[in-house]
């Protein structure tokens, strides 16, 4: 109990998580970004504000 | 003579109840009276706490039972060891609720299931029409990461650490799933603790970001400027998300495939009957089993430990330091921005998943600091990117600890 060299070693699962889910959290933004342009040049059938 | 001897054997059982089963029907009563009066998650509490006194009463035939000889073992995990070792004389009765627990939640199914549903009921428009929002339900899921260093630090080993961690998600079948997939015997603590949680947002979270941001700060106003969303997008948006999670967090696909499943159905425009069933009906038939089946989990024997009162502990730091990640990770990014597009740095904190709640929490405080201040939609958008971000963090958290 209250092992400071366990806690240690947690730390990177800390840092790769938090830095594994921005880049993910990144890739779906880009994502998002790019489907909402991509879509847009299709015309606007059955466009609709953020929120319905 | 005889007669009264078949009588007391008729109620012997009354000798069979222990101090520590008398305490949690005190705790069943508790989520129950949560639940009712202070309506308190109480699709969830309420079965749990029900459940919490079926499973508790001696010798109940709810869950599995060992005997010896034809006596019954009153050591579960002394039963079960017994039997499973082949032990002479000692024999196996099945309960429903374990058999429900094998059936539904050891396979991961019901929270699986119940995912289609909150799929189906969300509405990722806010979030589309926004999605640089969704850094935030990045952000606020540091609680997870810091509450498994911290449950490592207190002594609990790396699996049990990151199943207590995932009450940070703040999304109950997400720490089901995971705590279920290390195997956790604190399930039915994780499961108290994070519900209960969800519930106390309104309480936990002010006050953490009151701490965190200055009156200014709070006052700043967010004109909601929505940008137009194709249906197109609304249909792509659950199939592309299903892809990239499961390239990049494998382990997580399950959760946000079946979660994008029902924002699928939802979002198409041709199954509005299947989508109202999956919010409705199959949503609430889930809820029903969910509830009392993690009950199992709550015998005596498992619940009362001290562990039990840690790990409620853990859960409130999981929310403090989600919530700060999500707050501070605005302040940041405020640094950089010119002083007219300010963000308010509270709808950071809307990005821990606990959907609504969260949002409102954040809307309510904006309105109380100026009542012209509506930070909904943006609040909105950023919740349901914690129910996102969630799901992935848990997929992280499997695939670096659970190999």
């Amino acid at each position: 109990m209250f092992d400071v060299n366990v806690l240690l070693s947690t730390l990177p699962y800390m840092a790769k998580g938090m830095v594994g889910i921005f880049v993910v959290t990144g890739i779906i933004v880009l994502s998002v970004v790019i489907l909402n342009k991509v879509t847009s040049l299709g015309g606007s059938d059955n466009e609709q504000n953020g929120n319905n | 003579m005889n007669f009264i001897n078949e009588m007391i054997g008729l109620f012997s059982n009354v000798i069979n109840i222990t101090w520590q089963q008398v305490i949690m029907w005190v705790i069943g009563g508790v989520l129950i009276y949560l639940a009712i009066k202070k309506d308190m998650e109480p699709t969830l509490l309420l079965p749990m706490g029900f459940g919490a006194i079926l499973v508790n009463l001696p010798i109940s035939g709810a869950v599995d039972r060992y005997y010896q000889d034809g006596v019954w073992i009153k050591n579960l995990a002394e039963g079960k060891a017994l039997f499973e070792a082949g032990t002479a004389g000692v024999t196996y009765e099945p309960g429903v609720i374990d058999e429900l627990f094998n059936m539904g939640i050891a396979n991961e199914l019901f929270p699986l299931i119940l995912f289609i549903g909150i799929g189906a009921m969300i509405d990722f428009g806010p979030l589309l029409s926004n999605p640089k929002l969704m850094i935030f339900g990045a952000a606020a899921q540091f609680g997870i990461f810091f509450t498994l260093s911290l449950a490592s630090f207190l002594g609990f080993d790396l699996k049990d650490a990151a199943s207590i961690a995932i009450i940070g998600a703040a999304d109950g079948p997400t720490s089901i799933f995971v705590a279920n997939y290390f195997g956790s015997n604190y399930m039915g603590a994780i499961m108290v603790a994070a519900y209960s949680y969800m519930a106390l947002v309104p309480v936990v979270q002010p006050p953490v970001i009151k701490l965190l941001t200055t009156k200014n700060e709070r006052m700043i106003r967010m004109p909601y400027k929505p940008a137009t969303v194709t249906k197109m997008t609304r249909i792509l948006f659950p199939i592309v998300i299903t892809a990239i999670t499961g390239i990049f967090s494998p382990k997580s696909v399950a959760l946000i495939g079946f979660l994008m499943f029902g924002n699928l159905i939802r979002e198409c425009g041709v199954l509005d009957s299947l989508s109202e069933t999956a919010q409705k009906v199959l949503a609430n038939l889930i809820t029903i089993f969910l509830g009392i089946t993690i009950a199992t989990k709550m015998q005596a024997e498992l619940f009362l430990t001290w562990q039990t009162l840690m790990i409620i502990g853990l859960g409130l730091v999981a929310f403090i330091f989600d919530t700060a990640g999500g707050v501070m990770v605005a302040k940041v990014i405020n640094i950089f921005l010119p002083k007219d597009k300010k963000l308010n740095p509270m709808i950071g904190a809307a990005g821990i998943s606990a959907f609504p709640m969260s949002a409102r929490v954040v809307h309510k405080m904006g309105l109380k600091e100026d009542n012209q201040n509506f930070l909904l939609m943006h609040s909105i958008g950023v919740n349901v990117s914690g129910q996102i971000a969630s799901v992935i963090a848990g997929g992280l958290i499997l695939t670096m600890i659970g190999g």
